[in-house]
């Protein structure tokens, strides 16, 4: 996340290997990326209006961003396999609306918020910070971007200030410049750590071996501490960096629901899919959104939705938000002839409540 | 070729031509006039020569406005930048019209100041508090007592005798600027930003320099975490000419920057040109200067802003360059650009440092606007006011008392003139009392109707979107409705204003007829109403777009629609009560006070020729200059000035 132009996409490419997603100097006009790994070539884009269409063989780096608010690639880069990415729309973007970023913030596990060091954290950042739940800040990181562009006397003075004004705000901050990273990421220890990639990584729980890349052992990079009065770096595992709101559930235990023609995990406010399993002729993906949509419609009646049932005719759709994040939602879809639905709630119950216990115990707000 | 960069631009130059014509024409008739119109003569030419033109330099922080200034001064590093934005100072440099001596003077801050400061946190601080955000009040109160605590531990027992103070000098040096509007985050340094913490102007001057005299105020930039700061640079805009809006080229207008231009499209709208800096950084220069511009077009058209401004690129750094003939200090980019930028343009590297710093072509811009306008406006008045003295000089010569039994007593001339000084006063104040009831209901009104249609959509877009996490009242809506009211009101009571000069005028020329029996319909003009000013007060709304967080924090807190509702009028209603009473006292009233000391000089001008020629003392001595001549020059200086523009335009292809 960022303001435009501070070196977001730069950041995800240096990540990728790959000059994937175009940069440039005025906001870049394309929807928010979410990179999820997998073979190349498959695109699903969600509309501002809320519906999800696969953009298909589209170059989804053409797609208008006033029409689309994101866009889902598959990519094969070999970091994907140990995270997701999520490149998001600039915010001070006047062409934008305010608060997309705010909107994501719940289906995110940590935030990378890049400034760039030539003009590093003017108010409008931290005006559209201040914005994020409290609990995600705590587990964020705020990047220093174009760090080539300054010199040692000026960063250390840069790093001085913001140690003062962002107290409270980030779990690390770091120095990064993606340019010189990117020429020394096969390059040794030294220059791998001072363009900052080292740091970058180290907060990701990453190694250099993630990125796909052959290399010696990594020295302890250098990050600066948190504030005292934050609690030690959470560092969570790899498991947990995939998609830990998520982790835990059981989405793939539903398809043996007597009846289960498919079933997900639902974003409800962004009406994204964030795990699936089955689905087979139906696009699941797009159902999740609508059904999203039912589930939103159907707060405004009553705040505590516990489950809906919706009988429609060939389909039966089961609706159960999460308790601990109403934001997340398990959608699943019967077939009636087949299916009973009383069974099928509680084999529900059951897949979501039978969670890790390295589950996160604060939900973010 | 140095020396050519040193210069002033070809097209300043040239405004520079016609204002040393204006001058001289202006101090030619001060001979050619006697008595109070050659005392009104002298304070004329007086006042052009002490207001030369301001050029503010504005945008948010670390977007090189500093290093801009210079440039335009043509003194690389005079004024200290700093890589962490500090100092709160405006600093203005006056320069040009070949004369004066260096000089430095510096404002501090008063105790009146740092209590408004540590009481309000600034504007902002008062906004922070409404919405219940006392621990964001708080922020910025600890903000300001760590500014106050560093300027004590600096300066120990002598900070409570510097407050309110200033200090001059005979000098200029970076080294002396430094020490007051420096960056002071070198605590080690005994003498960098010394004073920095409670500098709150700085007013140089830099003598024997040619070209048209000008000032350079470089301000504190917007959308710094130091929010005190916000308001001194719109403070600054006060008795600004021209606006050079700075964008850094690497991150072209955000949302901050629109909101900069929108207050300032308030203010004073043709007098805007945006300079898009840091151009030195782009990696693919040509492309990408299209695509900014493009984009910057793209966002006036999507905010229905027609007027576009003139649009600038260029770089500070690479002025910098030029100007000290050392490349050294550049990046390694940068250094790459300019070179393929000079042989492309086969120049020699400072010479394409200059030509691409796009300092000449922002000179063109600001010396255009100024010919066409502001400069047009205050030479034509000066010109104009010129004309009729000389012409009430020649009358004056002319006229012949009428014999003393037909013509009234001197007592009774004196009477009828303090009669009309006294009717004229006298509608003036109650011109201005019933305006005022009728302009602050007119206010009123129109922030009420603002509160239930903001109100209404509030409502709405619960209705629509569910419970919200982010909000704004319509800022921008709200500067155009106030900007328009104002427009109109100022409007209605420059017409007031200028009837009662008028009615002044015809009973003047009355006493005239009755003592001199001439035509006497148009003897005396009326004096012109002076004008009301930029609204700065709008400049107020630009803290609502920026407390974005505190719309928030509010709809965070809450979730009673009603109760958000009811804030939100509240908060209006208070931000409209203190703009209302800031456009009161400076608008309003400052051209009321303005228009009665107009009035006043008209009449003691008057009121004395006409005792003259009361007395039976009908011509003034004889003037050693003709006024024929004089006025001869006058209407040629007048074309100049006309033509001005067209000129600077031809030149500038």
């Amino acid at each position: 996340m960022g303001e435009f132009s501070t070196g977001k996409s730069s950041l995800v490419n240096l990540l990728l290997g790959q000059k994937l997603l175009p940069t440039r100097a005025t906001a870049t006009q394309i929807p928010g990326v979410m990179l999820e790994h997998g073979p190349a070539g498959v695109a699903v884009a969600t509309r501002r209006d809320g519906r999800v269409v696969s953009v298909g063989s589209d170059d989804p780096m053409a797609l208008d961003y006033r029409v689309y608010a994101f866009v889902r690639l598959r990519n094969p880069a070999p970091v994907l396999k140990k995270v997701t990415l999520f490149d998001t729309p600039g915010i001070s973007d006047p062409l934008l609306p305010l608060s997309a970023h705010v909107e994501l913030a719940d289906t995110l596990d940590t935030v990378l918020w890049c400034t760039p060091a030539t003009h590093a954290w003017r108010e409008s950042e931290h005006a559209a910070w201040r914005q994020i739940p409290a609990a995600l800040r705590e587990r964020a990181t705020l990047v220093v971007t174009k760090s080539d562009l300054i010199g040692d006397t000026d960063r250390t003075r840069i790093e001085q200030r913001l140690a003062r004004e962002t107290e409270g705000l980030f779990a690390h901050r770091i120095f990064l410049s993606a340019s010189d990273a990117e020429a020394a990421r096969s390059a040794s220890d030294a220059e791998w750590h001072e363009s900052g990639g080292a740091a970058l990584l180290s907060v990701l729980g990453l190694t250099r071996a993630d990125l796909g890349i052959a290399c010696q052992t990594e020295p302890a990079a250098h990050v600066a501490p948190a504030p005292p009065s934050q609690p030690a770096p959470v560092v969570h595992s790899v498991q947990d960096q995939v998609q830990p709101p998520v982790a835990g559930i059981d989405i793939a235990a539903l398809a043996t629901v007597p009846g289960c023609l498919g079933a997900s995990l639902v974003d409800c406010e962004t009406g994204l899919m964030l795990r699936s399993v089955g689905g087979g002729d139906l696009d699941l993906d797009a159902a999740a959104t609508e059904a999203a949509g039912v589930l939103r419609a159907a707060r405004r009646l009553s705040s505590e939705i516990e489950d809906l049932v919706v009988n429609a005719g060939a389909l039966v759709h089961l609706l159960r938000p999460l308790l601990e994040e109403p934001n997340l939602a398990v959608h699943l879809i019967l077939d009636p002839a087949r299916a009973e639905p009383q069974s099928a709630r509680a084999r529900m119950d059951t897949a979501i409540q039978d969670r890790g216990p390295q589950r996160r115990g604060t939900p973010p707000h | 070729m140095q020396s050519l960069i040193e210069r002033p631009s070809m097209e300043l130059d040239q405004v520079q031509h016609v204002a040393a014509e204006v001058d001289a024409v202006l101090t030619a008739a001060t001979d050619a006039l006697t008595g109070e119109r050659r005392a009104s003569q002298v304070e004329i030419r007086d006042a052009l020569r002490n207001a030369p033109p301001v050029i503010s330099v504005v945008g948010q922080v670390k977007a090189g406005k500093t290093a801009l200034s210079n440039a335009l001064l043509r003194r690389p590093r005079l004024l200290p930048s700093d890589v962490n934005p500090w100092t709160s100072a405006v600093t203005a440099v006056r320069l040009g019209g070949s004369g004066g001596r260096d000089s430095a003077a510096f404002r501090f801050l008063s105790q009146e100041d740092w209590t408004a400061l540590r009481e309000n946190g600034g504007h902002l601080g008062e906004l922070a508090r409404r919405t219940g955000h006392a621990d964001e009040a708080a922020t910025l109160a600890r903000q300001v007592d760590g500014l106050r605590a560093r300027a004590i531990a600096r300066l120990g027992r002598n900070f409570e005798a510097l407050l309110g103070g200033e200090h001059s000098f005979d000098s200029v040096s970076p080294e002396l600027i430094g020490r007051y509007v420096a960056g002071g985050s070198e605590p080690d340094s005994e003498t960098v930003g010394r004073y920095a913490e409670i500098t709150k102007s700085a007013e140089i001057t830099l003598g024997g320099v040619d070209g048209l005299a000008r000032i350079i105020r470089d301000t504190p930039g917007v959308n710094d975490p130091l929010l005190i700061r916000e308001a001194m640079t719109l403070d600054a805009l006060k008795d600004t000419d021209i606006c050079v809006v700075t964008l850094s080229a690497g991150q072209a207008m955000t949302l901050c920057d629109l909101s900069l231009i929108r207050v300032l499209f308030a203010i004073k709208a043709e007098n805007i040109v945006i300079f898009v800096n840091r151009s030195d950084e782009l990696t693919d220069p040509a492309a990408q200067m299209t695509e900014i511009r493009a984009r910057i077009l793209e966002t006036f058209a999507e905010y229905g802003l027609n007027a576009v401004p003139p649009v600038v690129f260029g770089s500070a750094a690479w002025a910098e360059a030029a100007l000290t003939g050392d490349v050294g200090g550049l990046s390694r980019a940068s250094r790459a650009a300019l070179l393929e930028a000079a042989v492309a343009a086969e120049l020699s590297l400072l010479d394409a440092a200059w030509a691409k710093s796009g300092i000449a072509e922002l000179e063109a811009v600001i010396a255009e606007m100024l010919g066409a306008g502001v400069l047009r406006r205050r030479f034509g008045h000066a010109l104009r006011t010129t004309l009729s003295h000389l012409r009430a000089e020649q009358d004056a010569g002319a006229l012949r008392a009428r014999p003393a039994e037909e013509r009234p007593a001197t007592a009774e001339v004196s009477a009828r003139v303090e009669r009309i000084r006294q009717t004229r006063s006298a509608e003036l104040d109650r011109a201005l009392d019933s305006h005022a009831l009728s302009f602050k209901r007119a206010f009123t009104d129109l922030i009420e109707d603002f509160i239930a249609e903001q109100t209404k959509r509030l409502r709405a877009d619960v209705e629509a979107h569910g419970p919200m996490r982010s909000w704004m009242a319509d800022a921008i809506r709200f500067r155009r409705i106030i900007s328009g009211l104002y427009q109109q009101a100022m409007a209605e009571q420059t017409a007031r204003f200028e009837a009662i000069f008028q009615r002044t005028a015809r009973d003047l020329s009355q006493i005239y007829a009755d003592l001199a029996g001439t035509g006497a319909a148009d003897r005396v003009t009326p004096p012109m109403v002076p004008d009301a000013g930029a609204p700065i007060a709008i400049g107020r709304t630009l803290a609502i777009d920026m407390a974005g967080r505190w719309w928030h924090g509010l709809l965070s807190r809450t979730s009673r629609t009603d109760r958000i509702a009811q804030e939100i009028a509240t908060m209006i209603r208070r931000e409209g009560k203190a703009i209302l009473d800031q456009l009161e006292g400076d608008n309003r009233l400052a051209q009321a006070i303005a228009a009665r000391s107009e009035l006043t000089r008209c009449i003691e001008a008057e009121g004395a020729a006409l005792l003259t020629l009361a007395a039976g003392r009908g011509a003034t001595p004889p003037t050693p200059v003709s006024a024929d001549v004089i006025e001869q020059r006058v209407l040629r200086a007048f074309d100049a000035v006309n033509t001005t523009a067209a000129d600077v335009r031809i030149a500038a292809q």
